[in-house]
Formats: structure tokens, C-alpha cells, sequence
């Protein structure tokens, strides 16, 4: 017991142990982990401060509210360092590093706050300043461009500041040499200039000072000495567990040597109560032994066997009053004669034999009995074996007693010594009055002697005889008894007595007869019939039913017997047991399969069949035959209602079925379309190959239309080459002209008529439910008017060319715009040339002069007219088509400028190309074969690209650009302005050409910021010899602006709007006076 | 060399795309932007932190709470140039509004407390001109009133009533002191009815004039520092001598360049706060604007113009429920 106490106490020392270490090294892990965080977030947000101060510094922030978001962020962020730094004080240098990082961000937290001062100030006069500068202008006009020049330098100093010094100079002399003769206006220009000029210094030195803060030297010491910090600490930590290891170590040792100390003393004491437990066991009956404080010391399995419900208690140091409380639970206890006992205290128990009874039908003796010890042993006996035997015996006599067969015993000379009660009812005699008589008394004569001479033979010789006898009861009535007469032998084998069994089968004899005739009706009769048990399993079959269903008997017993007469169709099947479970009988027309698979029709009648209780005991099913009769009636139906050529539902059918579907449609407010199609040649084929190959092609049409809609969906032959399908439960008319379209592409496909292949097309006609009639209708009514809708519609496709189809009304239209339609529309559009090009003249100034054309693109929709390119090319980039829609626009545009060249009009040509198109594979190769399909010298094109591919800024896009440059094309940029994000990388790119977005354009000359871009824009284009298109240009007043700002080309309604090609050329051909002849070419690219 | 000027003037370009993004074109952020609606904090701190914010207790001898200086119905301000503490002592700056202080850089003038919190912490409560007492005796106060204890017991299970928790409290109620839907914020956010004619007209001077460089954000200002006379000596041509509140943001760096460095505040509740500037100097708007232009822009601005500034910046004040308690 100490042993165990002991070692318990030192198991509890070390969890201890280890729940300390590995909790002060969690701790000290975690705090470790959140100070890198928190000081990787410093980091991280100092970061971004310093862009943000790259920012302020180049004036792209106007609001400085994000700015003040970062920045309280930052300091929450590292006054919470600091705090969790408050812990590290004991590694001094690590602290210090940390303070000497917090004092740089503070620098840099105080230099930005500054920054931000100058930099509102600044902006404050870069805002002032042109408005400023247009107050000088009302007064003394001459000195605005001097002005505007110092304004410029002065932005191009904020941007250089490398440069800043030596021109800041130059500016500043020039303010002062200017401001002697400067006016009050121009004086306040000068005065704000200056200001700038000297604000956008002190910015420029505080931006320096900013990022000369050795913050990132100082974090990276910081950042060092946390990790050797960190890892210090780990090392600590490993030291401190390799001596927890070595103490387990010490503590496990001693731990193993007690145990086994432990373990030796329990085998001995173990090995003595082996040996008693080994002789208990061998005996036969069962023991248990309790020592003198009444505990269980042992017991044999014997004894386990005999309580099996004591499995669970049975163990060394039971109770013996628990034991015993559950013994008496499950048994009954008798004295040893038989009588029951009364609950017996505990002292009785200890010295008592009883018998016990079980539950599960055995007998045990059992006896308890004192030990020396003064304990109790119990000592149980199996007496079940003997008790069986009495029993048996007992219940033989009852048996024959109660028998309900006759039986007598005679001796070896056949006197009657026993007979039973059923004996004496069954014969009339008492049995005092036969025994010592012999059972010949009960003869009634009727039977021949040789009969009863052979029994005795046969009995005597040892056998049984079995046979009927014809007897006479005491009344003198006469029965019929079959009997089995047996020897009785003794033990050594001799015959003592005879023993008699018969039962009166008077009756069973009758039974019999009226079966067999039962029996032959059922073989005979031509209906087939089948008998059940309760559960429905065929029990009988008769050779009718074989005949009908192809199963013979064996196949069928013991099956389910409604798998045989069931309706193909489980539903129906379930459906009459249903019935007969409700009704007890059920008779209707049911349509089963044979087992070759064969169809068959039978009519059915199922009878339950009921003992005399009312308990369903079996049924009885009669199958008649009469699919000869539904064949008969179905061939007729089948003529009236089917096209017989083609098999398809005819005119009086498909009127059932619209009458039907409209029905349906009204109900469920769906949609139905009614489709009217008509072959588009059919007639030249029966004219020129007669009748049997148009016969033929109908069958193969009628296959196809069936193929391409629903099952549920009705195709019709109306009649010669006019089929009409009906559409049901449609949600949309889409769906419909989707259906139309399959059907279409079906027929167009060539039909293969053995010796020759056709094509025909097909036109559809298409009309829908409930939209193309009137509210209200009859649906009688709404029939005939959709057939005659979609016969109108029919028609008109039919006058729009082949292979179309067309809705009734033309507001349905509207619903087709979904972008499936469209998408097929656009595939098609190309192949169709639905598309057209306009041309946008981009004219020159001041005499309006054109110099080149943007071409642009159009959709014009069979069905929509003219489609504009925002809605169509998203989905063109979408899907892909953009990159031959391209293609094609390039060699179409640069084949009619070509022709323009040709009649003289020499004109440059602007073509957009989008960067979806260079993903799809439009590169210096195919533009180059592009130029030498259309025969177009590239120094006439120019591309537009757009600011989203510059934005790609990749070394591909660059070389594929300058690629194309090569070839001799120009390059311009198109809607400058709305993308200025990308404009830093606008060096990379080889351009010819900027193209002011329309945006910029609309406000001019009002709008005062307007003007400033884009005299800043043309002031750099200008300098550079890059020209400048002016896009949207739409009124006279932008147009002289835009020139006294010294933009000649420009392009917009004030001089056209797109223009089909035919346009361009009447009104700019060589016959107009404004162009000259010979004029140099028109290419805007130097 | 020719290159090298093509990238020069493309970049003047985008710096000037930069500056002028005022105009709110080409995806640029507008300069101002509409006031978000305060942040959802725990409903009692809220309410315990208003209820703070009226508590005579927090003056050393109970007759003085913050809306003494801040009444709340009346714009967050007392209206005098500066306000009077316990037994009416004369404080040294003008008393700001306590609307819309969220998202603002610092705290008081110069900017001295960075959060909220230290607003309340090293604010008012210590200043003998102000509420003269001290945390102490504030708690031991505050302490007696066991219902108020619960209080702080249920929303700081951890530490109960601290001062900490009573300025996170008062903390949480300023940053529920929001001014939302003003005329100006409905005109940005694309009702063009908010404003009329004379207001955008006085946006549009707002920005060309360039008083918007300063003025910016959700809150018209509040997020940056700026030095009180960039063209003109405003402190020697004011007819009285500089005092130490004068120097600003001086007095909390000590930094030469801080000197006459003041927050600039925020425009919201302009039209609510006089009189202006950080010695209540200023007794109108009208005033205040001409002063702004003198000063800071170094223009004269006309009689007009100013009328039509003025007019766009009543429109930027918006709703508060406690503000319109009285209205």
C-alpha cells in the first residue's frame, strides 16, 4: 500500500514538473510571437507611411484622411510594441534598440506632419495660381505667357528637385526681374510664385530629411537582437528541459525497480490460489466458497456455468447476501420434497439443501454447508437430467390420455387391455365393457377375413401393419377407421403386447371425393387461375395460367404471385393491391408482360379468400387473355389519330393535343409555341425524283424534327411538306426560337436517300401561347389562330430567304435579346457581313482640312438594325470573336482607304486594337499579313491602343509594339487622360499620336482645370513634336479654343459623325474643292 | 535629350491630373467627402460615457461637467471667446466643438493629445482654469455612487471603474458625436437639389481659391497642421501681444518650425462656432473668411464671394439628435 502511495506521489511531482516548464515556455513563446508581430506590423505600416509621404510630396493626395487613419494606426501599433517591450527590459540592448527605432518613427511621424503643412500650401497656390493667372489676363494680357511659363517651371521644380537648385535660381531671378514692372494683379501672381517656390523648398528638404531617417538600419539592429534575443531564449528553454529530462530520468528509474518489487510479492500469493482454484475445478459439481466475512475467496467455473446472470458479480470478495439476493431472483426454491420454501434468513442459509428451480428450466440441488473457517461453502448439483425423465413420463400418459386418435393395447393374444378416451367415443363402448374382449367386437362384417388374417401376419412377424377398417360402433352405425397396428417389445426384444392407433376418417374420405373433381375444372378450364397463401406467394398454379404468362408451375411457386398478373407499370400494380386490401376483391383490364417479354392483355379478377375468423387466407386471381382484342382496337385508334407515312400524330391528333396543351398553358401559365415549318424545296424534289424519294425524305425530316425537341413536345405532319410542332411549358420565346434554330440546322443539314444526298432547307414559322391571341380566347378558338398565326409567320420568313424563322408578332422580339441569341447572332454576323465600318474624318486646322479617318465599327442586326459597339464588344472580348472581328475590320478598313487612295483621296486610317485582341493571338506577323492581304501601305495606318494595354507594361507588349512600329504603322494612345495612373510608363512606348479623351473636351473653354490640362498637355506634346487629336470636338467655341491653344487636328460632330464609306467619299472625294490634289499624304505619324 | 523632356512633361502632367483631381474628374477622389456614420460601440458605454460627460463630479467643486463648456444643443460650444472654468476662471484658448472629432489627427489647438482617450486623461479635468481636481479625487467621487460602480462593473468586468474606462467611456460618446446628412453630403453623394446656386458657387470658389488644400477629408479639416500666416504676419498685425497659446504646436515639440502651428480645424460646425480662430478673435464668419484669405492665401477676397462661401459652408453642416435637442 505505501508502495503504491509512493509512486503515485512521484507520478503527481513530475506532471507537475512538466505542466510548469511547458507553461512558462508557452508563455514565453507567445509573447515572443505577438512583439514579431506587432513589430513586422510597425514595419509594415512604416512603409506604408513612406509612400504615403512620396505622395504628399507629389501632391497626389487631396484628402488627407486615409494619411491620418495610417498614421494613429502606426502609433497605436507601436505604442503596443512598447508596451510588450516594457517586458524585454532585462536584454538592455534589445530595449534600447527598440526605443531608438520608436524615436526614429516619431521623427518621421513629426516630418510628415510638417510635410503635410507645406505640401497644403503649396497646393493651396498650384490651386490659385491659374486663377491668378487669369485675372492678369483681363488686365495687362502681355504678361500671361511669361507667367504661365514661370507657373510650369514652377511645377517642373516640385517634380525634379534633384534639378531644383540651379532651376529655382533661374525662376526666382526671373520673378524678380519681372516684378519692378509688374502690376497690383501680377504683383500677387509673383508673390504666390515665390511663395511657392520657396515652399516647395523647404517640402523638398523635409522630404529629404524624411528619408535620410535611418529607421531601417535602426529596425534592422532592433530586428537582430529580437532574434538573437529570441533565440537565446530558446536556448534557455532547451537547457531547462534537458534537465527535466534527466530528473524524469531519475524518478522513472526508481519508479520501474518499486514495480517490480510490487509484481514479485503478488505472483507468490498468486501461485497458492492457483492450486486451490485447480482442485475446485476439477470437481464435478459447482463450488463456492465465502470465507468468514461472508466475501467470495473462490468458486469453479462449474458454478459460473450453472448462475450465468452472476457473470458480472461473480468475482473474488462478492457479498455472499449479494449473491444470494440474485440467485433467489432467478430461481424457485422447493424443499427437497417438492414443497415451496419460504424466504430463509441468513443464518438458515449457511446450513440448508434445497432444490432449485431456474427459469430456463433446470433443477439443481444445492447445499450449503459450514466451513472450519466459518465460512460457507455452497455446493450445487445438476438434477435437471432426472428431473426430465420423470417428467417425460408423465406426460406420455397425459398424451395418450388426451390423444385425439384412438388407441388400444391388447396382450400378445390380442385381449384388449388398455383403450384411450378417444377410443370409447370414437366406437360407443365404455372401457369396462372391452377391455378383456378383443377388438374384433367393433367388426361390421363389411370387410373380407383375408383382410384381417393378412394384419395378423404381419403383426406377428414383428412388422406394422397399416390399413382401414370398417367397423360397427356400439349404436350399430357403420365408420370408416384407418389404423396402424405395431408390436410392443420388452427389453430383450420379445413381444409383449400390440398397441393400436386409428382415427375415424369417415369424413376425410368424403372430402376427398369432391376435390377430385375440383381438380379437374381447375386443369381444364382455359382461364388461367392462380391460388395464394396470405402472404400473396403462389401456392398453386393451373396449366391455363402456364399457357397464358409462358411460366410454368415450378416457376412460379413460392413467388410473389402479383410479379405474374402485375401491371407493367408498378404504379397500377401497387395501385390494385391496394384495392384488394381495402375491398378484398379487384377485376379490371391489366397490361402484363409474358416471360419471353412478350406484351399481353388480360382482364383480371382477384378474389381474397377468408377462413371462417374472417382472416384473409390466401387469394384466388383468374387471368382471361384479350390482347388479340386490344391489338384489334388499337390498330384502329391508331389509323384515325397517325400520319401513316411518317408515323407522326396527324391533323386530328395535333388538334387534340394543342386543345390539350393550351389547356396546360392556361393552367400552369407557362408558354406554348406553335411552330410552323415548311420544307424550302420539296417540291423540286418530288418533281424531279417523284414521289417514292420525297416519301423518304418526309420519313427522314419527320426523324430529325423529333430529334431536336423534347419528348414531351408534339411534331405533327400538317399535311404535304408542312409539319407543325407544338412547344410546351416554355418559360421564355427564346427557348422557342432556340428550338426553331436546332430544327433549321437539322433539315439544312443533306439528307443521304440512298442513291443520292439532297439538301432542302426549311422555313419556321413561330407564334406563342398565350401572348399572340387575344385575352380571354376559347381555346378552341386560340387553336385555329395560332395554327393560322404561324402559317402568317411561316410565310414571312419564308419571304425573308431560306432557312429562317420568324415570330408572329413583332413585339416579341423584344424578349429575344437574351445574350445567347446574341452570341449566335454575333458568330453569324461575320459570315454575313452584318457588320459595317464608319469612318470618323479627323481633320486638320485651321481649314478644316481631312487628314485620316477613324474607322468604327457597327453591328447591323438582321433583326435589331444598327447594334452600337458598347453592347456587342464586351461580348465579342468575351468569347473570343473580337480577334477576327479585328482582323477583319483592319483588312476591310485598309482595303477601302485603299480604294479612296485610288480615286485620290489620300487619307490616313485609325484602327483601335484592344489588348483582348493581343491575347487572342494578334501580333507583328499577322498585322504584317494583314497589310499584304489589303495591299495597304502601313505609313497610312495608325493603331489606337488603349490605355489598358500600356497598363500591361510588359517587355512583350513593349517589343510587340515597337514591333509593329517597324512595319511602319503609327501608334497613337487613345482617350488620353482617364487612365493618368499608367502615364509614368508612358516613356516605354513608341507614340506618335495622343488622343485628348472627350471627357476633357466637353467643358472647354469654361471650365478653367479643363484648360489648364490640356494647355499643359499640348505645352509637353508640342515640345516633343508628338500631335495632338482633339476627340469630341462638338461646338465652334471649342473648336477656336482648342486652336488658340494650338491643337491642329481634331475629330467630332462639329465636323462629322461617323460616316459610311460611300459618305466620306462624295463629300471629301477628289471633286470637293477643298482638297487639293496631291496634298502630302495625310499619315499623322512622323 | 529629346526623351528626356517627353518624360519631364509627361510626368508635369500627372502632377498636374494631381493637383487639379480636385475637379473630380477621371476617378479622382473628391477633396471632401461625406461624414460616415459613427462606429457601432456597445450601446451602455455610450450611454455611461454621456452621462460622464454631464457629471458634475468630474470638477473639483461640482459645479462645472464638459458640456459647461460644450453644450451639446448649441453646436458643442460655449460661445465665448474663451470659456469660463470653476468659479469662473478664464481659460486660455477657444473652447473647439466636440462634434465629429473621430478621424481627426490630435487633439486640442496643438494637437498635444493623440487619442480620444488622452483627451479625457490630460485634458480639461486636471486644468486649475477648467475643472481644477484631479483623478483621484475624481474616483473616490465617483466610487460613492454605487449604482454607478455596477455600472462600470458590468461594461469592465475586468477592472471595474478606473479612469481609463471613464475616458474610454466619454471616449466612445465623442465618437458618437457625428453630424450626418448635411446639405452638402446629399449634394455629394448625387442630390443636386441639396445645394443651390450661390452654395456650389461658393464650392467651386472654395477650391480655386485653394482653401480646400487645407480643408479636406470627411471632416473639412481636423487632419493636419498648419502654420496661421503663410503670406502675412497674422500675429504681429492682431491688435494684442502673443501670448503663450500663440505658439501653437511649438509649445508640445518645441520644434522651431511648430511655431504659430495649429491644428486646422474642422469646417463642419463652422457656421455653430463662433467666435473663430484658437483666441476667439474672430466674432464672424464673415470675418473668419477674410482673415483666412488675407493670410492664407494673401488675396483680398470679394464682399460676394465671400457671401457665397459662406453660404456652402453652412450646407456642411449635418443632423445630430443631441444637436437639435433645442432647435
Amino acid at each position: 500500500m505505501n508502495g503504491s502511495r509512493r509512486v503515485m506521489l512521484v507520478l503527481a511531482a513530475l506532471v507537475l514538473l512538466a505542466g510548469w516548464y511547458f507553461r512558462e515556455r508557452l508563455q514565453m513563446e507567445r509573447h515572443l510571437g505577438a512583439f514579431a508581430e506587432l513589430l513586422f506590423q510597425v514595419r509594415g505600416e512604416e512603409m506604408a507611411l513612406d509612400r504615403e509621404m512620396e505622395r504628399v510630396v507629389a501632391f497626389r493626395i487631396s484628402n488627407y484622411d486615409e494619411l491620418v487613419k495610417l498614421r494613429s494606426k502606426l502609433q497605436q501599433a507601436l505604442q503596443a510594441l512598447k508596451n510588450l517591450g516594457g517586458r524585454l527590459q532585462e536584454n538592455a540592448a534589445l530595449f534600447q534598440a527598440l526605443m531608438n527605432y520608436g524615436s526614429a518613427l516619431e521623427r518621421k511621424r513629426r516630418l510628415l506632419d510638417e510635410a503635410v503643412s507645406h505640401a497644403a500650401i503649396v497646393r493651396n497656390s498650384l490651386l490659385y495660381l491659374p486663377v491668378l493667372i487669369r485675372a492678369v489676363g483681363k488686365s495687362s494680357p502681355e504678361s500671361v505667357p511669361s507667367l504661365q511659363a514661370m507657373l510650369d517651371e514652377l511645377l517642373t521644380i516640385q517634380l525634379f528637385p534633384e534639378r531644383a537648385g540651379e532651376n529655382g535660381e533661374t525662376l526666382k531671378a526671373k520673378i524678380d526681374a519681372m516684378r519692378d514692372q509688374a502690376g497690383k494683379v501680377a504683383g500677387q501672381t509673383l508673390r504666390h510664385l515665390q511663395n511657392g517656390l520657396a515652399q516647395s523648398n523647404l517640402l523638398h528638404s523635409l522630404a529629404e530629411q524624411y528619408r535620410s531617417v535611418d529607421s531601417g538600419d535602426r529596425f534592422q539592429v532592433l530586428r537582430r537582437l529580437f532574434l538573437d534575443h529570441r533565440q537565446r531564449q530558446g536556448r534557455n528553454s532547451i537547457f531547462l528541459g534537458f534537465g527535466l529530462l534527466a530528473l524524469v530520468a531519475v524518478l522513472l528509474t526508481w519508479l520501474w525497480r518499486a514495480l517490480i518489487r510490487l509484481q514479485r510479492m503478488r505472483d507468490l500469493a498468486e501461485r497458492a490460489r492457483q492450486r486451490l482454484a485447480d482442485a475446485v475445478e476439477s470437481i464435478p459439481e459447482g463450488v463456492a466458497l465465502f470465507d468468514n466475512r461472508d466475501r467470495l475467496v473462490l468458486f469453479n467455473r462449474t458454478f459460473a456455468q450453472m448462475y450465468p446472470w452472476l457473470e458480472k458479480k461473480l468475482k473474488p470478495g462478492a457479498a455472499f447476501t449479494e449473491l444470494e439476493s440474485e440467485i433467489r431472483s432467478h430461481v424457485h426454491r422447493t424443499d427437497l420434497q417438492g414443497k415451496s420454501l419460504p424466504s430463509l434468513d441468513r443464518k438458515a442459509l449457511r446450513q440448508v439443501s434445497c432444490i432449485e428451480r431456474l427459469r430456463e428450466g433446470a433443477w439443481y440441488l444445492a447445499s450449503n454447508c459450514h466451513t472450519s473457517e466459518g465460512g460457507t461453502v455452497w455446493v450445487r448439483t445438476d438434477i435437471t437430467r432426472l428431473r426430465e425423465a420423470e417428467g417425460e413420463l408423465r406426460k406420455l400418459g397425459r398424451a395418450l390420455e388426451q390423444s385425439p386418435v384412438s388407441v388400444v393395447i391388447t396382450d400378445v393374444n390380442g385381449i384388449i387391455e388398455y383403450v384411450n378416451p378417444k377410443f370409447e367415443e370414437v366406437s360407443g363402448y365404455a372401457a369396462e365393457e372391452l377391455i378383456g374382449r378383443r377388438p374384433s367386437l367393433l367388426k361390421s362384417g363389411e370387410m373380407p377375413d383375408e383382410a384381417y388374417a393378412k394384419m395378423w401376419r404381419t403383426i406377428l412377424s414383428g412388422g406394422v401393419w397399416e390399413g382401414t377398417f370398417h367397423n360397427r360402433r356400439k349404436d350399430g352405425s357403420l365408420y370408416w377407421e384407418s389404423a396402424r397396428i405395431a408390436p410392443v417389445r420388452n427389453e430383450n426384444g420379445e413381444i409383449t403386447h400390440f398397441i393400436g392407433v386409428k382415427e375415424d376418417i369417415t369424413e376425410l374420405r368424403r372430402y376427398q371425393e369432391s376435390l377430385r373433381m375440383s381438380a379437374t375444372v381447375f386443369n381444364a378450364t382455359t382461364e388461367g387461375i392462380v391460388l395464394t397463401d396470405a402472404e400473396g406467394r403462389v401456392r398453386m398454379v393451373n396449366p391455363a395460367f402456364t399457357q397464358i404468362t409462358g411460366y410454368a408451375p415450378e416457376e412460379a411457386l413460392g413467388k410473389s404471385a402479383v410479379d405474374f398478373y402485375g401491371d407493367d407499370n408498378p404504379e397500377i400494380s401497387a395501385k390494385i393491391v391496394e384495392e384488394l386490401a381495402r375491398h378484398g376483391s379487384w377485376a379490371g383490364e391489366v397490361a402484363s408482360r409474358r416471360k419471353d417479354g412478350s406484351w399481353y392483355h388480360q382482364w383480371l379478377s382477384v378474389t381474397t379468400l377468408h377462413d371462417e375468423g374472417g382472416v384473409s387466407n390466401g387469394q384466388v386471381i383468374i387471368i382471361s387473355d384479350i390482347t388479340q382484342h386490344k391489338t384489334d382496337q388499337a390498330r384502329i385508334l391508331y389509323q384515325a389519330n397517325y400520319d401513316l407515312l411518317t408515323g407522326l400524330p396527324n391533323r386530328a391528333l395535333l388538334a387534340d393535343r394543342l386543345r390539350h396543351a393550351l389547356h396546360a398553358a392556361r393552367r400552369n401559365r407557362t408558354l406554348t409555341a406553335v411552330a410552323f415549318l415548311d420544307l424550302d424545296r420539296f417540291k423540286t424534289v418530288n418533281d424531279l425524283y417523284g414521289h417514292g424519294t420525297g416519301d423518304r425524305l418526309l420519313e427522314q425530316v419527320a426523324d430529325r424534327l423529333q430529334a431536336v425537341v423534347r419528348e414531351s413536345d408534339t411534331v405533327a405532319r400538317f399535311g404535304g411538306d408542312e409539319f407543325v410542332i407544338v412547344l410546351e411549358e416554355l418559360s421564355t420565346g427564346d427557348q422557342a426560337a432556340v428550338v426553331a434554330a436546332k430544327m433549321i440546322r437539322a433539315i439544312a443539314r443533306p439528307f443521304d436517300l440512298g442513291s443520292r444526298e439532297l439538301v432542302v432547307g426549311a422555313s419556321v414559322g413561330l407564334t406563342l401561347y398565350p401572348n399572340d391571341v387575344p385575352l380571354e380566347m376559347e381555346v378552341e378558338e386560340a387553336a385555329t389562330l395560332l395554327l393560322s398565326n404561324a402559317d402568317m409567320a411561316m410565310y414571312q420568313a419564308k419571304a425573308r430567304g431560306r432557312n429562317q424563322f420568324q415570330f408572329f408578332e413583332p413585339r416579341t422580339q423584344a424578349e429575344i435579346r437574351l445574350s445567347l441569341a446574341l452570341e449566335q447572332d454575333l458568330r453569324r454576323a461575320l459570315e454575313n457581313d452584318e457588320l459595317v465600318l464608319y469612318y470618323q474624318p479627323i481633320v486638320e486646322m485651321p481649314e478644316n482640312r481631312i487628314v485620316s479617318v477613324e474607322a468604327l465599327l457597327r453591328w447591323n442586326h438582321p433583326r435589331r438594325g444598327m447594334v452600337p459597339p458598347d453592347q456587342f464588344i464586351p461580348l465579342a472580348e468575351e468569347t473570343g470573336l473580337i480577334y477576327e472581328i479585328g482582323n477583319w475590320v483592319i483588312v476591310t478598313a485598309c482595303k477601302e482607304v485603299r480604294r479612296w487612295h485610288e480615286k485620290g483621296l489620300r487619307v490616313g486610317l485609325s484602327v483601335n486594337v484592344s489588348a483582348r485582341q493581343r491575347e487572342r493571338g494578334f501580333s507583328v506577323k499577322k498585322l504584317r499579313a494583314l497589310l499584304e492581304e489589303s495591299g495597304f501601305d502601313p505609313a497610312y495606318l495608325t493603331l489606337e491602343i488603349t490605355e489598358n494595354l500600356m497598363m500591361l507594361e510588359s517587355e512583350e507588349v513593349i517589343a510587340c509594339l515597337r514591333g509593329m512600329k517597324e512595319l511602319g504603322v503609327g501608334l497613337s494612345v487613345d482617350d488620353f487622360g482617364t487612365g493618368y495612373s499608367s502615364l509614368s510608363y508612358l516613356k516605354q512606348f513608341p507614340l506618335d499620336i495622343l488622343k485628348i479623351d472627350r471627357a476633357f473636351v466637353r467643358d472647354l473653354p469654361d471650365d478653367e482645370e479643363d484648360v489648364s490640362l490640356v494647355r499643359a498637355i499640348m505645352a509637353m506634346a508640342d515640345s516633343l513634336g508628338i500631335r495632338v487629336v482633339a476627340e469630341g470636338v462638338e461646338a465652334e467655341a471649342q473648336r477656336e479654343f482648342l486652336m488658340t491653344l494650338g491643337c491642329e487636328l481634331m475629330q467630332g460632330y462639329r465636323f462629322d459623325p461617323p460616316l459610311p464609306a460611300e459618305e466620306v467619299l462624295r463629300k471629301y472625294g477628289p471633286s470637293f474643292p477643298n482638297l487639293e490634289k496631291g496634298a502630302s499624304p495625310a499619315p499623322v505619324a512622323e | 535629350m529629346r526623351k528626356g523632356l517627353f518624360v519631364e512633361h509627361l510626368l508635369v502632367a500627372v502632377a498636374l491630373l494631381g493637383v487639379l483631381a480636385a475637379g473630380g474628374r477621371a476617378g479622382a477622389t473628391e477633396p471632401l467627402a461625406p461624414l460616415a456614420p459613427p462606429p457601432i460601440q456597445p450601446a451602455g458605454l455610450v450611454e455611461l460615457g454621456r452621462a460622464l460627460f454631464h457629471d458634475l463630479r468630474l470638477s473639483g467643486d461640482g459645479t462645472v461637467n464638459c458640456a459647461h463648456c460644450h453644450p451639446l444643443a448649441r453646436g458643442g460650444v460655449d460661445g465665448l471667446p474663451v470659456s469660463l472654468g470653476v468659479k469662473a476662471r478664464r481659460g486660455v484658448a477657444n473652447a473647439p466643438t466636440v462634434y465629429n472629432l473621430a478621424g481627426q489627427i490630435a487633439y486640442f489647438w496643438d494637437g498635444r493629445a493623440a487619442t480620444l482617450e488622452d483627451l479625457v486623461l490630460e485634458g480639461p479635468l486636471q486644468n486649475p482654469n477648467e475643472m481644477d481636481t484631479n483623478w483621484e479625487e475624481v474616483l473616490a467621487k465617483l466610487g460613492r455612487d454605487a449604482a454607478l460602480e455596477r455600472r462600470f462593473r458590468e461594461l469592465f468586468p475586468r477592472d471595474g471603474l478606473t479612469a481609463r474606462n471613464v475616458a474610454r467611456a466619454i471616449a466612445a460618446f465623442l465618437r458618437s458625436l457625428v453630424t450626418l446628412d448635411s446639405p452638402f453630403d446629399r449634394w455629394l453623394r448625387g442630390d443636386r437639389t441639396a445645394l443651390d446656386e450661390r452654395q456650389i458657387e461658393g464650392y467651386r470658389l472654395f477650391r480655386s481659391y485653394g482653401c480646400v488644400a487645407c480643408h479636406q477629408g470627411a471632416n473639412v479639416g481636423g487632419n493636419l497642421f498648419a502654420v496661421v500666416g503663410v503670406m502675412a504676419d497674422f500675429f504681429s498685425e492682431r491688435n494684442r501681444p502673443e501670448s503663450p497659446v500663440d505658439q501653437g504646436r511649438f509649445n508640445v515639440t518645441g520644434n522651431e518650425a511648430d511655431r504659430h502651428v495649429f491644428k486646422v480645424p474642422s469646417l463642419r460646425l463652422v457656421t455653430f462656432t463662433a467666435p473663430y480662430f484658437h483666441d476667439g478673435s474672430v466674432k464672424t464668419l464673415d470675418e473668419a473668411v477674410v482673415i483666412m484669405g488675407r493670410y492664407q492665401l494673401g488675396r483680398e477676397i470679394p464682399a460676394q464671394e465671400r457671401r457665397d462661401i459662406v453660404a456652402f459652408l453652412r450646407s456642411l453642416a449635418g443632423r445630430h439628435p443631441l444637436l437639435e435637442a433645442t432647435r
